[in-house]
């Protein structure tokens, strides 16, 4: 009786553990939904001075060192002070030849260990190492004539670093229900442990994809490229004249007009 | 007395073909000043150097107005006219005719280019047709500005 008392116990101090902690599976959902809607840091901002600016004077750039930290995500949470950034980009260019102009931009992004995510004629979506994110940019800038150009910057520094603490939870939690498990001698019991059990695996792997996926974001910028083709130049301006068969068209005409009128 | 009255008569109609002979070809738009110096045809200028001319050309060949605008139209584009628009227009006499206009390059300026054309069939069995043939020309702003007054005053071209 004494046994059964302290595994119930110690099964809803696990769950209010957890409740408390990590949120319910719908908040989670909300939160990712409002990533891609998050406030974005302008340009001119942190994220350019940390980013896009030093890496243009060829300096560290803290974002590429980050990427190199974030490859294993389950390294831990990089330290607070350095912000955690997606960058975006959208350029269009005016070029001779677009399909050419976009197949050499290609070539260039795969030989940066970068890959192409998505194209649609000559509109080509890429996704780079964030290092070489500026160094993209000047690259199609340098193809042709720059029409169009925005670029931002997405700070998940607080999402991430919140995923690491509920994910650390989560998982003392799921090693204290393994240890109420191995104690746990009635049916009932054993069943509701496996039950939360299961909850509480699942809510791990969906922070863990979700931080796996924040880290791919972060480590590769993504850039859209829009290749356009120059306007048809006008006609040349005159043509060899050719003689009518007829005198009086041959007469008729704006030269004879503006000339011996 | 019937002499008289004969003699009279033959003096007025004698006045009146005088005065339609020697009556303007067209009533050029406001602006438009005629000039007095020997030249080809009816000529008109402005300030700002429009120019309207409105002559006879002598052609042998029976074509009806459609081949002849037609005509007109290809071999101006042969030239490297840019052709714009078109349209019908009767002038003082009721006869129709029809307009062109076109976008022209001439010494390297862009210039705007108007032709209107009527064809004349002799009135004497002996006589042989003509086209009677409007033209407005001028540097392209300019032409813009005042086109729409020339095609108006087409409309006043005699014949």
């Amino acid at each position: 009786m004494m046994r059964t008392f302290t595994v119930l116990c110690a099964l809803i101090g696990a769950l209010l553990s957890t409740a408390c902690q990590a949120p319910s599976a719908p908040e989670t959902a909300l939160a990712y939904d409002e990533f891609d809607q998050s406030v974005v840091a302008s340009q001119s901002g942190e994220a350019r001075a940390g980013g896009f600016a030093k890496a243009n004077r060829g300096e560290r750039n803290p974002a590429a060192d980050r990427s190199a930290q974030m490859a294993d995500p389950g390294a831990g949470a990089p330290p607070a002070s350095e912000r955690l950034l997606i960058y975006r980009g959208d350029i269009l260019v005016e070029v001779a030849r677009p399909e050419d102009a976009a197949r050499a931009f290609l070539d260039t992004v795969k030989a940066w260990g970068g890959y192409l995510q998505s194209q649609n004629g000559a509109s080509v979506t890429v996704r780079v190492p964030v290092a070489k994110f500026d160094d993209a940019l000047a690259a199609v800038r340098g193809m042709g004539r720059v029409l169009d150009e925005s670029r931002q910057a997405n700070d998940v520094t607080e999402e991430y670093l919140d995923l690491g603490i509920r994910l650390d939870t989560a998982r003392k939690a799921r090693e204290r229900l393994l240890e109420v498990l191995q104690k746990a001698d009635k049916v009932e019991d054993i069943l509701k442990v496996e039950a939360e059990l299961r909850r509480l695996t699942e809510e791990i792997e969906r922070m863990e994809g979700r931080r796996k996926f924040l880290s791919d974001q972060v480590a590769l910028a993504t850039l859209t490229a829009t290749f356009q083709a120059i306007e048809q130049a006008p006609p040349p301006p005159s043509r060899p004249k050719q003689r009518s068969r007829f005198p009086w068209v041959n007469r008729v005409g704006a030269e004879s007009m503006m000339g011996g009128f | 007395m019937r002499t008289c009255r004969r003699i009279l008569a033959f003096v007025a109609a004698s006045i009146a073909l005088f005065a339609a002979a020697c009556a303007a070809p067209m009533q050029p738009p406001t602006d438009f000043v005629v000039l007095q110096d020997p030249g080809e045809g009816f000529r008109a200028i402005t300030s700002d150097d429009a120019r309207l001319r409105v002559r006879d050309l002598a052609e042998p060949t029976k074509g009806g107005l459609n081949f002849w605008v037609d005509t007109l139209a290809q071999d101006l584009g042969a030239r490297g006219y840019e052709r714009k628009d078109q349209g019908e227009v009767k002038n003082a006499a009721g006869r129709t005719g029809r307009w062109l206009t076109f976008a022209a390059n001439v010494q390297g300026e862009k210039v705007g280019y108007l032709v209107a054309v009527w064809v004349v069939e002799p009135t004497l069995p002996w006589g042989a047709p003509f086209l009677r043939v409007a033209e407005f020309a001028a540097v392209d702003a300019v032409f813009q500005a005042r086109v729409e007054a020339v095609k108006a005053a087409l409309a006043t071209v005699q014949g």
